[in-house]
C-alpha cells in the first residue's frame, strides 16, 4: 500500500508539473487571498489582545456622565451614593480628556496619586525616568510614542498651549511604555489636579468615576457586576460601562473593520476556486481524456480521487504557507501599511513597525482550511464526476 | 477463455439518437489464441471489445472470463480486473503528452503497490524489442506515429496481463511499424497471451487464430474461423 | 493595428503625459503646493536658528527665523546658561505669546523646552505672507531675573 500512495502522489507531482499555468494561477490567487486573511486575522488578534492588556488594570465599571444623548462631566457627588451600593469596594475619581497635536490624537488622563485603588506604577512601567510624586505640581509622565512625536525626554519641560489658549508647562519626569503598547503610547499622564487645570474642569465634576467591585469568585463576578451597574444606572443623566462592554467595543470595532477585509479575501477565494474549477474544465477535456485513459489503464475512482486530493493538498498548503508567511513578514516587518491604517481607525501615532501582531494556531488552521477545502471542491468534484462515466466514454467524448 | 453471451450495447437507449452499436454478440476466444474482429468502420468493433476490456458497460448480455461472469462487476472491480488482466491499444494511441516515452511505458504501475524502479529495465528491455532503445527519453512529440504507437504496445504490456485487447491498432502507422508491431503480436501468442485485435482492413487476419466479421454491430456467426 | 500593439501604444501614452505632468508641476513654481520646502516630516527635527545672547534686565532680544509653512510644527527650544550674574526667571515668549518663565541656575543650566498646541492657534506660522518670519524673545524679568550669558538652538519638529 506504501508503494501505491506513493506513486499516486508521484502522479500528483507530474500532474502540477504538467499544468504549469494553471498551477501558477491557483496558487497564485489562493495565496493572495490567503495573504489578506492572515494579514489582517494577526492584526487584530494583535489588537484585541492589546485592548484586554489595556484594560488588566481597568476599573470594574466606569461611570459617565450623559447630556443631551452625548457624554458630558459627571458630579463628584455621586460618589457618596455609588459607595453605599452593595457590591462596591471603592470608588476613584479620574479626569481625562484628549488634545490635538497635529493629526495625532493624544489622550490626557489625570491620576489620583494620594489614594490610588491600583498602584499606577504597576500599569504603566517606565522605560526611562521616575513615576509622578503627588508632592509635585506640573509634572508629566508621557507615552513613548508621545515622546517620539514632541522630542520630549526625562528633564525636558513639555509647553502645552490648551484648548482654552493658556499655556501649561509641565516637566517630564518619565517616559512609560506599558505592556499594552497601542493603548497607551499615545497618552501623557498627570496629577489629577493638574489634568482638571489643563482642561478647565471645574470643582465638583470630573471626566468619570472608577468604580471597583468587591472580590469574589469567578462564577459570582459577573452576577454582581450586572447588579452593581443596575443599581448605578438608577441615578439620573450617567451611563455605566462594564469592563465587558469595552472589551466587547473594540472586539466588534476591529471584527467589524476586519470585516472589509474579509469581503476582499473571500471575494479573491471565490475567484480563486472559480479559476481553479475552469481550469480543471477547460483542461478538462485534456481532464476527461486522461482520467478515461488512467482507468483504462488501471486506475480505480478512487485512486483518480487520491491523485486529485494530493495535488489539491500540495497547491492548497504551499498556498497557504505563502500567505501566512507574506502575512507575517507583512505585519512584522512592514508594518502592515494601508491595512494598518484602516484597522487601527485613529490617527495612527506609533512608529510603522510595531502594529502589534498576534500569530495564533486557530488563524493559521482557519487560514490552510480557506485555501485547502475550496480547492479540494473545485477539484475533486469534477474529476469525480469523470471518473465515474465509463472510461471509453470519457475517452470518446474528450476526443470529440 | 473469453466468452460473450447474447451481448449488447444501446447508445442513448430510449432517447432521440438511440444508436444500437453491437446486437447480441457471441464470441468465443479461446487462451493463448488471437482472435481478430474484421469490419468496416462503425460496425461495432471497438464498442464489442471495450466491453470485453470492462472500458464499456454492456446494455445487456454476459462477458465470461474463464466461465466467471464478469458483466456485473462493481467499479471498483472492474477496476481490479483491469489492472490485473488486461493490456489495451488503441487504435488513437492515446499517449500522454508532456511525458516521454519510458514514463508512458510505466503509467500503468502507477496504480499497482510496486515501486516502479523496479520496472524500469524491464520497461527499456521493452522498448529495445520494439526497436526504440535510443528513443526512451524522447517527448511524446518527437516520436512519429508508429513509434507512438509502439510505445503504446510496451504500455500495455509493461504489467504483464494475459488479454491483450487491441483496437485498430496499425490505423495510424507506418509500414515499418506497422511489420514490427504485426511481428511482436505473433510472439506475444507465441508466449501464451490472449489476444483479441479488431481491424478494418484484413492485413491482420492471417495472423488470426479466428477471425469474426463484423456488419452493423452484428457478427456473422458463419465466419468464425 | 494588432490589439496587444494598441493597448502598448495607449499605456505609452498615458505614461508619456503623467511623466510631463509631474516635470511641469515640479518645475512650474505657481502649481506646486505652496511651502513645500519648509514641510517637516514627522518626528522629524529640523535647526532654524542658533546662537548666543546675552540677557539683562529690561532688554529683549530676540531671535527670528523663516518658517513659512501652514504645517502646524512643534517648537523645540534647547537652551544652555553660560554664564551668570544672576539666576533667575527668564521670560520666553514666541510670536508674542509666552511660553513661560524658566529659572535658570547653575543646576537648572541646561533646558530642553518641547512646546506644542492642543487648541486651534498654532505655535509657528507665517506671519505674513510676504515675509513668514517668527520671532522668539528673551526677556529677563525684573525682580529675580537671570542675567547672564546663554547660548540657544531654535528647532521644528514636523507633527504631520
Amino acid at each position: 500500500m506504501k508503494n501505491r500512495f506513493r506513486n499516486l502522489a508521484n502522479y500528483a507531482l507530474n500532474c502540477i508539473k504538467r499544468y504549469k499555468v494553471r498551477t501558477l494561477v491557483i496558487i497564485v490567487s489562493l495565496s493572495i487571498a490567503a495573504f489578506i486573511f492572515a494579514s489582517v486575522s494577526f492584526m487584530k488578534e494583535g489588537l484585541v489582545r492589546e485592548g484586554e492588556l489595556s484594560l488588566k488594570y481597568a476599573p470594574d465599571l466606569t461611570v459617565q456622565g450623559m447630556f443631551a444623548g452625548r457624554q458630558s462631566l459627571i458630579n463628584t457627588s455621586y460618589i457618596y451614593y455609588i459607595q453605599k451600593t452593595l457590591g462596591v469596594k471603592a470608588v476613584e475619581e479620574r479626569i481625562w480628556g484628549y488634545g490635538n497635536i497635529g493629526n495625532t490624537l493624544l489622550v490626557i488622563v489625570g491620576i489620583d496619586l494620594d489614594n490610588p485603588v491600583v498602584n499606577p506604577a504597576s500599569a504603566y512601567p517606565l522605560v526611562s525616568g521616575s513615576f509622578l510624586d503627588s508632592q509635585e505640581n506640573n509634572s508629566v509622565v508621557i507615552g513613548k510614542a508621545v515622546a517620539d512625536l514632541t522630542g520630549a525626554r526625562v528633564g525636558s519641560w513639555l509647553a502645552i498651549l490648551t484648548e482654552s489658549n493658556q499655556v501649561r508647562q509641565y516637566k517630564v519626569r518619565g517616559v512609560f511604555s506599558s505592556e499594552s503598547s497601542i493603548y497607551n503610547a499615545d497618552m501623557i499622564l498627570m496629577s489629577e489636579n493638574d489634568a482638571r487645570l489643563f482642561f478647565g474642569i471645574p470643582e465638583g465634576k470630573v471626566t468619570d468615576l472608577l468604580v471597583y467591585t468587591e472580590d469574589v469568585n469567578k462564577a459570582y463576578y459577573v452576577t454582581q457586576l450586572n447588579f452593581v451597574a443596575r443599581e448605578i444606572s438608577e441615578l439620573p443623566n450617567v451611563r455605566v460601562l462594564t469592563k465587558d462592554i469595552l472589551l466587547k467595543a473594540q472586539e466588534t470595532t476591529y471584527g467589524a473593520r476586519s470585516g472589509f477585509f474579509s469581503i476582499t479575501w473571500f471575494t479573491v477565494l471565490v475567484s480563486a476556486a472559480i479559476v481553479a474549477f475552469n481550469q480543471t474544465v477547460v483542461v478538462g477535456h485534456e481532464s476527461k481524456f486522461e482520467v478515461g485513459l488512467l482507468k483504462a489503464l488501471g486506475f480505480s475512482t478512487s485512486d483518480i480521487i487520491q491523485v486529485r486530493l494530493i495535488e489539491s493538498l500540495i497547491l492548497g498548503v504551499l498556498a497557504g504557507s505563502i500567505g501566512i508567511a507574506s502575512g507575517i513578514f507583512f505585519d512584522t516587518v512592514l508594518g502592515a501599511p494601508v491595512f494598518r491604517d484602516f484597522l487601527l481607525g485613529w490617527a495612527v501615532l506609533y512608529p510603522a513597525f510595531s502594529v502589534p501582531v498576534h500569530i495564533s494556531l486557530q488563524t493559521v488552521l482557519i487560514t490552510y482550511a480557506i485555501t485547502i477545502v475550496p480547492l479540494l471542491f473545485a477539484t475533486v468534484v469534477p474529476s469525480w464526476l469523470n471518473a465515474t462515466v465509463d472510461p471509453d466514454l470519457a475517452m470518446r467524448g474528450a476526443r470529440a | 477463455m473469453i466468452e460473450t453471451v447474447n451481448l449488447k450495447k444501446i447508445y442513448n437507449q430510449g432517447k432521440r439518437f438511440q444508436v444500437e452499436a453491437v446486437i447480441d454478440a457471441n464470441v468465443v476466444a479461446e487462451n493463448g489464441e488471437i482472435t481478430v474482429f474484421v469490419g468496416p468502420s462503425g460496425c461495432g468493433k471497438t464498442t464489442l471489445m471495450s466491453m470485453v476490456g470492462q472500458l464499456l458497460t454492456p446494455t445487456k448480455g454476459r462477458i465470461l472470463i474463464d466461465n466467471e461472469d464478469i458483466t456485473s462487476y462493481s467499479d471498483g472491480w472492474k477496476a481490479v480486473f483491469r489492472r490485473e488482466n488486461v493490456g489495451f491499444i488503441f487504435q488513437h494511441i492515446n499517449l500522454l503528452p508532456n511525458l516521454n516515452a519510458l514514463e508512458n511505458v510505466m503509467i500503468p504501475l502507477m496504480s499497482h503497490n510496486v515501486n516502479p524502479d523496479e520496472f524500469r529495465d524491464p520497461a527499456l528491455q521493452l522498448l529495445e524489442v520494439l526497436g526504440l532503445a535510443e528513443r526512451a527519453y524522447f517527448g511524446v512529440e518527437q516520436l512519429s506515429g508508429g513509434q507512438q504507437q509502439r510505445v503504446a504496445v510496451a504500455r500495455a504490456l509493461i504489467t504483464k496481463p494475459n488479454i491483450i485487447i487491441a483496437d485498430e491498432p496499425l490505423t495510424f502507422v507506418d509500414k515499418e511499424s506497422a511489420k514490427a508491431i504485426t511481428d511482436y503480436f505473433g510472439k506475444l501468442r507465441d508466449d501464451g497471451k490472449t489476444m483479441l485485435i479488431s481491424s478494418h482492413v484484413s492485413n491482420l487476419t492471417e495472423l488470426a487464430d479466428k477471425t469474426y466479421l463484423m456488419k452493423n454491430g452484428r457478427i456473422d456467426e458463419s465466419s468464425a474461423g | 493595428m494588432k490589439l496587444e500593439k494598441l493597448i502598448a501604444v495607449e499605456a505609452a501614452g498615458v505614461a508619456l503625459v503623467l511623466i510631463l505632468l509631474v516635470i511641469l508641476v515640479d518645475f512650474t513654481s505657481y502649481l506646486g503646493s505652496s511651502n513645500q520646502k519648509d514641510r517637516i516630516s514627522l518626528y522629524v527635527e529640523k535647526e532654524y536658528a542658533e546662537g548666543n545672547i546675552t540677557v539683562v534686565p529690561g532688554r529683549i532680544a530676540f531671535v527670528r527665523f523663516n518658517y513659512s509653512s501652514y504645517e502646524p510644527a512643534i517648537l523645540v527650544l534647547e537652551l544652555v546658561f553660560q554664564s551668570w550674574e544672576s539666576t533667575g526667571y527668564l521670560n520666553i515668549r514666541c510670536n508674542n505669546r509666552a511660553i513661560g518663565p524658566i529659572f535658570a541656575s547653575p543646576e537648572n543650566s541646561t533646558v530642553r523646552l518641547n512646546v506644542v498646541s492642543t487648541s486651534g492657534a498654532e505655535w509657528v506660522e507665517p506671519l505674513s505672507s510676504m515675509f513668514g518670519l517668527n520671532e522668539v524673545t528673551f526677556e529677563s524679568g525684573l525682580e529675580n531675573g537671570f542675567i547672564g550669558l546663554l547660548s540657544y538652538k531654535i528647532k521644528l519638529r514636523g507633527s504631520r
